[in-house]
């Protein structure tokens, strides 16, 4: 997908007049955010795990290399192929080359971030197979040619009527001609026009919640069992995975999975967890005749050896996103690529780079809500603050930005000064605002004015309120 | 040039300040330690069905054996079902001795089968979620095609948590199986305005039954 992040402002802007999209947004709070602290008020252990989470992870990634080479052996002892890729180009070789080998037509998908960030869909309708998302959530996009705007619910912004359009729009062709309201009756509709893209697929797609080095499995997990299908009807199975995606053992895995959907959903467990491992052995009775693992770095082995290394541990839980007041106003589009909210302004200054997706590193108050809430511990405001430094050196944030950065700086260095012209501005602006106490509009503050006041200072500095009472000894 | 694999895994040292030792990820991968697990001291049997019934799965507990075939008759006249199921070949499945008017097959189900009928490795009373592992006998299929799916296990076959079930599959001969599905309830989504609808891809209706004796 073509990233759209430069227009982060006008995305937000425009993100912050749509009723529906607010309401859905609404909803999250209501939904994924109370499910959440529901799962974690009946588990006492959940600071614990957090903790030997986060130290599960640096060890498995200080020895990554380890990690992966067993895990391949693994792969291989079961009779499957692990391909290696660099970058999203390699990895969409490899993956049409897969299917070409196969004489493969159709390929049904299970949801997946990584297939989106590799742009795997366009990629295989390019070369003319048929691919169909069998999620529901990512069939209604790929219906309506819309990106994901959550990581673990990516249509929460389509509303009810939406997407009756949409199958209605589709699904006449395929003899149903009846434009569906109710709800149920929509999910029962795709259930039935999906069950038959499951059933002739060539190849199945998916992601991996996680790889396990000690049996070359790969895990996913999923609410509708759309996944499940994926990997066990069609005759070739595809894993893309990142190399940050492998675990140790299975009982790590069984620990990261507790925090897994707790912190997505607010349920202790999804519906289905699944390992796979390898093709199907004779004799079993189904499953994939062939299994491909892609590995896909992408940045990744560049961010270990940086200040963002601890986002190689994310599990793509969604909590950062749904515990984000900016999130939470402005929705996963204004983000413009695959990943949003905090997680995404993290990771898409790294693989989109740092001029695309300047503002969203930016568009972040350092609340610290999103570390609070990330079961594996990653510090994601300071990452953020980490980005603003950087672009800071690289020169890539505004003139006025840099210019007013610098002025603060070097009045910030002459503590006499700073006082003087502080104590000056406090009474000026409190006389200014003093009818309403507050401003409506500000010069050079019309970002913040335009959709709310700006509170006039009641007082004096806090500096001369601490002086006083330094002086009070109180 | 050198291959893909080389040029990741050359980054990742290069990070990393050098290449991992070998042995230590072996030591730890053959050690494979328990990690922090949730305590609770319910019964394994109350809690497994209390879990599942949660999920929306529906459970029966029966005495005996000689029970099941009731129960799932039961099942069927409750949901107006026809009696016709298709079922894994596995020991306490093949000991059920189904009256005349029902239809049996062992199988890989097709796209239009209503009921499966397996039974699964052990359940995990932690969560209320079924093991069920893949073999000859054993499609996975059977699992996620049908409308129905029906499960029935022993109560000698409930583990406390997943890391019990794991300790039972590495006890059993072969490798790991293809497949290893945990199963949590009947498939659902929230996709359509964040609220929950049942039969998504997978079954609409999942039923438990737990022989008590
Ligand atoms: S950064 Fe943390 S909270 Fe956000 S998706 Fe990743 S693991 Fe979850």
């Amino acid at each position: 997908m073509q990233p759209n992040s430069q227009h982060f402002k006008a995305n937000a802007t425009a993100a912050l007049h749509q009723p529906n999209l607010q309401a859905a947004l609404k909803q999250l709070e209501l939904g994924f955010v109370a499910g959440r602290a529901r799962c974690y008020e009946g588990l006492p252990e959940f600071e614990a795990l957090r903790e030997r989470a986060e130290s599960v992870l640096n060890h498995t990634l200080e020895n990554l290399d380890a990690y992966l080479l067993e895990y391949e052996a693994r792969v291989v002892e079961a009779g499957g192929q692990v391909h290696w890729a660099s970058t999203p180009q390699e990895a969409r070789e490899i993956v049409l080359r897969i299917c070409r080998d196969a004489d493969a037509r159709s390929v049904i998908r299970g949801k997946s971030m990584i297939g989106e960030e590799i742009g795997i869909n366009d990629a295989l309708e390019g070369a003319g197979f048929e691919v169909t998302e069998s999620d529901l959530g990512e069939y209604i996009l790929q219906l309506g040619k819309e990106p994901p705007s959550h990581i673990v619910a990516p249509a929460i912004h389509k509303t009810k009527d939406e997407i009756s359009d949409l199958f209605f729009d589709h699904h006449q062709a395929l003899g149903f001609s009846e434009r569906l309201t109710d709800r149920s009756a929509l999910v029962a509709e795709a259930r039935q026009v999906l069950r038959t893209r499951f059933l002739d697929a060539d190849v199945g797609m998916t992601g991996a919640n996680f790889l396990i080095a000690e049996t070359g499995s790969n895990v996913i997990v999923t609410n509708e069992g759309n996944g499940d299908l994926s990997c066990t009807l069609p005759r070739v199975q595809i894993v893309t995975a990142a190399i940050d995606k492998v675990v140790p053992t299975l009982e790590d895995a069984s620990m990261l999975l507790r925090l897994l959907a707790r912190s997505a959903t607010g349920q202790e467990i999804t519906a289905y967890t699944t390992f796979s491992t390898g093709p199907r052995r004779e004799p079993d009775a189904d499953g994939p005749r062939e299994y491909h693992v892609v590995l896909i770095d992408n940045q990744r082995s560049e961010m270990l050896g940086s200040e963002l290394r601890p986002m190689l541990r994310c599990i793509r839980c969604g909590a950062c996103m749904n515990h984000c007041p900016v999130y939470g106003r402005v929705g996963g589009h204004s983000y413009g690529w695959v990943y949003p909210g905090p997680m995404g302004s993290v990771l898409t200054p790294v693989m989109v780079g740092l001029d695309e997706a300047g503002h969203l590193p930016n568009a972040c108050t350092l609340n610290g809500r999103c570390e609070t809430v990330c079961p594996v511990r990653i510090p994601l405001p300071d990452l953020l603050r980490g980005l603003r430094a950087r672009q800071h050196q690289q020169r890539l944030n505004s003139a006025s930005a840099r210019w007013a950065l610098g002025a603060w700086a070097w009045v910030a260095r002459r503590p006499r000064l700073y006082q003087f012209l502080t104590g000056m501005a406090m009474p000026i602006m409190a006389r200014l605002g003093r009818k309403s106490g507050r401003f409506s509009r500000m010069p050079l503050a019309g970002g913040w004015t335009r959709v709310r006041d700006l509170p006039a200072p009641q007082g004096s500095t806090f500096q001369a309120q601490w002086q006083k009472r330094g002086r009070n000894g109180s | 040039m050198s291959s893909a694999k080389e040029q990741v895994l050359a980054r990742i040292r290069a990070a990393n300040g050098g290449a991992a030792d070998p042995a230590i990820a072996r030591a730890r991968i053959e050690a494979h330690a328990r990690q922090i697990e949730p305590a609770f001291d319910d019964d394994l049997a109350d809690r497994f069905l209390a879990k599942l019934e949660a999920a929306a799965a529906t459970v029966a507990r029966v005495s005996a054996e000689d029970r099941v075939v009731t129960e799932i008759e039961a099942y069927l006249e409750r949901n107006g079902l026809d009696q016709k199921i298709v079922a894994g070949d596995e020991a306490v499945l093949r000991q059920l001795d189904w009256p005349p008017g029902f239809t049996v097959e062992q199988r890989v189900p097709r796209g239009d089968d209503v009921i499966g009928l397996t039974s699964a490795l052990c359940g995990i009373a932690e969560t209320g979620t079924l093991m069920l592992t893949s073999a000859a006998g054993r499609p996975t299929s059977l699992n996620f095609l049908p409308d129905y799916h029906v499960v029935v296990l022993r109560r000698a076959q409930l583990v406390a948590r997943m890391e019990d079930a794991w300790d039972k599959l590495r006890a059993e001969p072969g490798a790991m199986p293809r497949t290893v599905n945990f199963i949590s309830g009947p498939s659902k989504t929230a996709d359509v305005e964040q609220t929950v609808e049942y039969g998504a891809h997978g079954p609409r209706c999942l039923h438990v039954v737990l022989i008590d004796g």
